[in-house]
């Protein structure tokens, strides 16, 4: 089963987690703050993290410096606010997708399966948000013109993830495999990992997201 | 220390304040410049001393006469040195005038007891210009170039020498000429190291307030982002359909302030003048109605005409059929808009229906969205699967044909 270790500094939440995933992952730790997380995490080496992006005292990406070193260990990053520029941070910082905290069991675990696989996952929200930015940002914001703009497929892919599909629907519609469809969000989260911090920040909150 | 009274007639370099960085960078500016004042004032001190010991060697001026010359400008260094560091006395003007005096004097002695030397004060005087300029700005630097000029031109007077031989006109000259050049040149220095300092400490206030504001809109997020958690557990934990609906609109309050949809999270969403703040509106009246999550990813947006109005209206038909008929607890809605084409999904993925076997009245809703678009240029689709659920989109202007200029 795959071993996940989860860091959220709500104890009601990870305790609902817990008995959500019973018997579908393996849980093997939890973490309320960024040393806790960081120790933990080291300690047990998880095939995923799921990273509340909101962790108070330097959030998510603190935990993601912090465990940089280590390999193997995917991060999911998780909120509840759905806000795109904290997420856009948290993924930028090394995380390999995000998911919001509303989302459904199943939906969870097959993220969380997705991305042991070392496959992206967006939320529908993310995906527009991606979407959007990567349509209507000036070409300084990407640092390599090659990678500055999405594919045709990928766009298809990226706006199904946006209309709510999950990658089985969004494979079984353009008919093509769901491994395809993991390894087009992936090139995507690429792409956004490079793009200028200074540009996309701007543009985020020009468009007040 | 004090405000430094060495520029009287001058605002302080930077700010007012005498302490903080800005009063250091403003005091290490002005001892810079009165260290260099000084030292001038040695060097050309002892310049003067060693042409008056050439001059008493080549017996072309009486010892009895430059020694007491040379020992009172030596002496009269000392004691401007000295005053030098003090910045309350340095810019006296009596000072200056007695610094003045001293350097006529250097001038007129030599000249009147050895005149066939034209002088041995060498670059001496000058030093009295020059902290005169520091000390008084314009007034003082032309103050002391026209007594020198005049002390210059009055040795002319006192010991008739044939005007071309000495270069009398020439030294008058550069005394005037230095003196204003001195003065301005340090005038402009002196402005520039202001503008330096001001902006430089303007930077640092503005680089606080903006680490305060970071650190203000972090502890926000993190905050907010409790709260929508807590109201997400709230719905999810809760049987009953009041609170659920509570729970839910207030999740969408702030929710759509952090967006920046409203003014504050209690109010209802002012603005309906754009496609997709249209769309938002009317889920959110369906999410009050309806005990059902109905969420908008949009991406762009545009603004409203009438066809698009019409566009908006289908929508919100098939959102409320889907939360309604479809027997699920959400639903998806997509839009990309921008000025020239709109783009709207409605998905839920609920009993799903089979085309050919729909009942009349669920019938008359699919004329009602399809004929409506085709009425306003668009098109409508429906595509629904048995058990897999629904999706409606909504193309204006319809799929094939140019977009609007």
């Amino acid at each position: 089963m795959t071993r996940v270790y989860v860091v959220d500094d709500h104890h009601l939440f990870r305790a609902g987690l817990r008995s959500e995933l019973a018997g579908r992952v393996a849980v093997v730790g939890e973490a309320a703050t960024v040393a806790e997380a960081i120790e933990g995490i080291t300690q047990t080496r998880p095939d995923v993290v799921l990273l509340d992006v909101h962790l108070p005292h330097g959030g998510g990406t603190a935990v993601l410096s912090g465990i940089a070193e280590l390999d193997g260990v995917a991060v999911l990053a998780l909120s509840a606010s759905d806000a795109s520029r904290d997420v856009v941070e948290t993924v930028r910082a090394g995380a390999r997708g995000y998911v919001t905290k509303t989302v459904e069991t199943d939906e969870l675990v097959a993220a969380i399966h997705t991305v042991a696989a070392g496959d992206a996952v967006f939320s529908p929200r993310l995906a527009g948000f991606v979407l959007d930015a990567f349509a209507s940002m000036p070409a300084e914001a990407f640092g390599d013109a090659e990678l500055s703009r999405l594919t045709e497929r990928e766009r298809e892919v990226l706006q199904l993830v946006a209309r709510g599909y999950t990658y089985r629907e969004i494979g079984e519609r353009l008919v093509v495999t769901k491994k395809t469809v993991e390894s087009h969000v992936s090139s995507v989260l690429r792409k956004l990992q490079l793009t200028n911090r200074h540009e996309l920040a701007r543009w985020a909150n020009e468009r007040n997201l | 220390m004090d405000a430094p009274r060495s520029q009287p007639d001058r605002a302080p370099v930077a700010g007012g304040d005498t302490d903080g960085p800005a009063a250091s960078r403003r005091a290490a500016f002005d001892v810079a410049v009165w260290r260099v004042v000084a030292a001038y004032r040695v060097v050309a001190a002892a310049w003067m001393a060693t042409l008056a010991a050439f001059a008493i060697a080549g017996d072309q001026a009486p010892a009895a006469a430059a020694v007491p010359v040379v020992a009172g400008v030596a002496v009269w260094t000392v004691v401007a040195v000295a005053v030098t560091r003090r910045s309350q006395d340095r810019a006296r003007w009596v000072f200056v005038a007695v610094d003045v005096v001293v350097a006529a004097a250097a001038v007129l002695v030599p000249v009147l007891t050895a005149p066939e030397t034209g002088g041995y004060a060498g670059g001496y005087p000058f030093a009295a210009v020059l902290h005169a300029a520091v000390a008084r700005g314009l007034a003082g630097a032309l103050t002391a170039g026209v007594v020198l000029a005049g002390a210059t031109a009055g040795q002319q007077i006192a010991a008739p020498t044939d005007l071309l031989a000495q270069p009398v006109v020439e030294v008058a000259l550069f005394y005037l000429v230095s003196a204003t050049v001195i003065a301005w040149g340090y005038g402009e220095l002196y402005a520039r190291e202001r503008d330096r300092a001001a902006a430089q400490e303007a930077l640092a206030v503005e680089r606080a307030e903006r680490a305060r504001s970071d650190e203000r809109a972090e502890t926000a997020a993190a905050l907010h982002d409790s709260v929508l958690q807590t109201l997400a557990l709230i719905q999810r934990r809760t049987d009953d359909a009041e609170i659920r609906r509570l729970a839910r609109s207030q999740e969408r309050g702030l929710r759509d302030w952090l967006h920046g949809q409203r003014t504050s999270p209690g109010q209802p969403t002012a603005d309906t003048t754009t496609v997709a703040t249209a769309l938002r509106a009317r889920a959110a009246a369906i999410e009050a109605d309806v005990d059902v999550v109905v969420d908008l990813v949009a991406v762009g947006d545009g603004t409203l005409d009438d066809d698009r109005r019409a566009l908006v209206e289908a929508a919100a038909e098939a959102m409320l059929n889907a939360a309604c008929h479809a027997g699920v607890d959400r639903v998806d809605v997509y839009c990309e808009a921008d000025e020239a084409r709109v783009f709207v999904t409605v998905r839920d993925r609920g009993r799903g229906f089979d085309p050919d076997a729909v009942p009349a009245d669920r019938r008359g809703l699919r004329e009602s969205i399809v004929g409506r678009l085709r009425r306003h240029g668009g098109t409508a689709r429906l595509d629904a699967v048995p058990g897999r659920g629904t999706e409606v989109s909504l193309t204006l202007p319809a799929e094939g044909e140019e977009a609007r200029p």
